[in-house]
């Protein structure tokens, strides 16, 4: 072998403009993966935030958000808010979720809960604390949500009517106590504000379908908290609600005896909570006429709102009892008048409820107390002591000299209360007994018990003498009952001659027992012959 | 009407009359004890004294008619042969007088016939009594003794007697007869 062995053909070495398919591996998996990440960002719902007072319970990663008991969302992560007065929760929902978050959809986290109104969320004791979420599809949509402190008590979308109630009064109602119509829980009272401003107590009640239909402008509601017990002129009255407002709160509603039913609430209106039905159906005689009454005697027993009554019927009430701007005259004055305001309502006395009517009620009574229109204190309860006003028209009485007035309201005279006239009626007896001779009349019945004396000893002489004759008369007749009776007892002959004779009148009526049967059988057989017998004779073993 | 005619007619009525004459059923009354063979009532040897305290008929037997059975659910009362007393008497004096025949180690009495003494107390119960129509006089019912040292528990009996011959004498000698029956299973139990 030579060195210079040359080599006829060297290699063409060319670059590759191809790529390899080995190439293709890296993209497939990349297009995956970037296919993954697209499906995952697709299907992803919205992040939200929720804003609550605290994060009690609630935990990154494992706390769900829950919509009618179906997982819609997981809490990713708790952070403190800027001000630290509260926690912001964000929250991973799912894509199905998505139209629900709107400005009205609400969110609570859920507990258990016991109260008066019932028991709830006694699940979460094993599985820990979840955030409800109640859907709305109304309204914008929204991501940032504040959280309800509470569950809400009636689910948003039911069927019914928000009204809003309240009260001055000392009424105490909570969220959950029930309202209820004709002993039926209708509704439940949501929340409770309290404007500093007014100082009124508002409370958001909830009326359920269809019993929301009953809610009318004539519409009065009132407390039926417990038991009511109320000694009034009228005597003790006693007002239940139902089995649940016994042992809470609650308040009813219906629309007074006498008024119409008015026309239907279909959005959010305000009532007032009266303290009774009498108060709250006392409200529709909205106009009164006020009168003033000079009270010499005592008032005590007298509240406002006692009835005012003319021969039995309610016509007004009283409003007042010893004004407190009334600065005249001072209680410690000698022959100070109590003066009492009360009210006639043109309502009750069959006039409409309008100034007219208010006129007519002032020119009528004014006229009619010239005739002997008169007011006095009368008692309605004689175990409480509770006072009304009764009017009344009393012919004798002369017509004042001048029509008094009190702080511009004209004066019903008055006449003293029945008491008065009682002890005013005893003073005069006391004196006419104070006049009579009861030296004398003393002699006499001195005079007289002696004679009775007398004759009561001979009655006695007399009544035991005739002691001793009736004794003797009763032990001779006695004897005489006991011969008669001892003829007759047994083994006597007497008894041996009844009983013989009742043994003979025994066997006659058996002697006559055929012949009665035989008639019965067969009637002529006293004159036809009877038919051969067909009485069946024994026969003997042959 | 002339004197012949109305002799002519009032004998017509005569003889009309007497068509209508009837001969009265005769009724035949028996007596269940017999009065030739009364027991004696004086047992000095006598150890107990026993009282028939109650005897108690069945409701259908409570009359004079001597009933018979025609089939088992068909009874005759007899209007032509009747008791001579009432039943309920004549079953305590028949009972009482075969006892007392029977045995000279008992006296047996009325409760009528007993002073204040204590007795064995006997009660009977007569569910029937009857004569029936396959020739059989039938007494059954119970019987129980009270005040015995060593108790009783109630007897059940229900003695049949064959009828020999027809007629409602011999049926009522054949009752008898059960009766005497009964007396002798009252005095074994004793």
């Amino acid at each position: 072998m030579s060195d210079d062995t040359q080599f006829s053909e060297l290699a063409a070495i060319k670059e590759s403009r191809r790529l390899s398919s080995v190439w293709l591996v890296p993209i497939i998996a990349l297009g995956i993966g970037l296919w993954f990440v697209y499906y995952q960002l697709s299907n992803q719902g919205p992040m939200i935030t929720i804003a609550f007072e605290n994060a009690e319970g609630l935990e990154a990663g494992k706390t769900k958000i829950k919509a009618r008991e179906v997982d819609i969302g997981l809490v990713k992560n708790i952070k403190l808010n800027e001000d630290l007065s509260g926690v912001v929760i964000t929250a991973q929902m799912s894509k199905e979720a998505e139209d629900m978050l709107t400005e009205n959809t609400e969110f609570w986290i859920v507990t258990p809960r016991i109260s008066l109104s019932g028991v709830s969320g006694m699940s979460t004791l094993l599985s820990g604390p979840y955030i409800n979420m109640e859907p709305s599809l109304e309204g914008d949509p929204e991501s940032d949500f504040i959280a309800r402190i509470e569950p809400p008590v009636t689910p948003i979308g039911t069927p019914g009517l928000h009204i809003t109630l309240n009260s001055n009064d000392e009424f105490a109602f909570e969220k959950g106590d029930a309202v209820v119509y004709k002993g039926l829980k209708v509704g439940e009272f949501e929340d409770i504000y309290f404007n500093l401003e007014e100082r009124v107590v508002y409370y958001n009640v909830f009326i359920e379908a269809p019993y929301h239909r009953l809610i009318t402008k004539n519409t009065r509601f009132w407390n039926v908290s417990g038991i009511n017990f109320e000694l009034g002129a009228n005597g003790l009255e006693v007002q239940a609600g139902s089995v649940e407002t016994l042992l809470t709160n609650g308040v009813t509603f219906g629309v007074p005896e006498g008024m119409s039913l008015g026309e239907r609430i279909t959005e959010r209106d305000y009532f007032d909570i009266y303290a009774d039905y009498q108060a709250a159906s006392d409200q529709r005689y909205k106009r009164g006429v006020k009168f003033a009454l000079m009270i010499e005697d005592t008032v005590r027993g007298l509240k406002v709102g006692a009835p005012v009554e003319y021969r039995g019927l309610v016509i007004g009430q009283v409003v007042e009892i010893n004004p407190e701007f009334y600065s005249e005259q001072i209680i410690l004055d000698e022959g100070y008048s109590i003066p009492v305001i009360i009210e006639i309502q043109p309502g009750r006395v069959q006039q409409p409820d309008t100034d007219e009517g208010v006129e007519f009620v002032k020119q009528q009574t004014l006229h009619w107390i010239d005739r002997g229109f008169r007011a006095t204190l009368e008692t309605g309860n004689l175990l409480t002591g509770a006072l009304y006003v009764d009017v009344d028209i009393y012919p004798e009485m002369a017509p004042p000299e001048t029509l008094e007035n009190f702080m511009n309201i004209p004066v019903i005279p008055t006449i003293p209360e029945e008491f008065g006239q009682i002890t005013e009626k005893m003073n005069q007896i006391l004196n006419k007994v104070n006049q009579m001779p009861l030296d004398d009349i003393g002699k006499n019945a001195n005079q007289m018990l002696k004679q009775f004396s007398d004759t009561a000893s001979s009655f006695e002489a007399t009544s035991n003498n005739a002691d001793k004759v009736i004794i003797a008369e009763m032990s001779k007749t006695l004897a005489e009952v006991n011969r008669l009776l001892a003829d007759y007892q047994q083994g006597s002959v007497t008894n041996t001659e009844i009983n013989r004779t009742m043994k003979s009148v025994q066997q006659l009526l058996g002697d006559l027992q055929p012949l009665i049967k035989q008639l019965n059988r067969a009637p002529n057989s006293l004159v036809f012959p009877p038919a051969e017998s067909t009485e069946v004779e024994p026969k003997g073993n042959q | 009407m002339n004197p012949m005619n109305r002799t002519l007619v009032l004998v017509s009525l005569l003889v009309l009359l007497s068509g209508c004459a009837s001969q009265p059923e005769s009724i035949s009354y028996y007596l269940l004890h017999s009065p030739d063979n009364a027991a004696e009532l004086s047992k000095p040897q006598a150890q107990q004294k026993v009282v028939l305290r109650s005897l108690e008929l069945a409701e259908y037997l409570q009359n004079r008619h001597i009933v018979m059975q025609l089939a088992s659910n068909k009874l005759q009362f007899s209007n032509k042969h009747r008791w001579a007393e009432n039943l309920h008497t004549g079953v305590e004096k028949a009972l009482l007088n075969s006892l007392n025949r029977q045995s000279d180690k008992a006296l047996y009495l009325s409760p009528r016939q007993l002073g204040d003494e204590n007795a064995v107390e006997l009660f009977v119960e007569l569910k029937h009594f009857l004569i029936t129509n396959d020739s059989t006089a039938l007494v059954s019912g119970n019987f129980w003794l009270k005040g015995q040292k060593d108790g009783s528990s109630i007897q059940s009996f229900n003695i049949k007697r064959d009828l020999n011959s027809d007629g409602y004498p011999h049926a009522i000698d054949q009752l008898r007869s059960a009766i005497d029956k009964l007396a002798e299973k009252i005095n074994k139990t004793l």
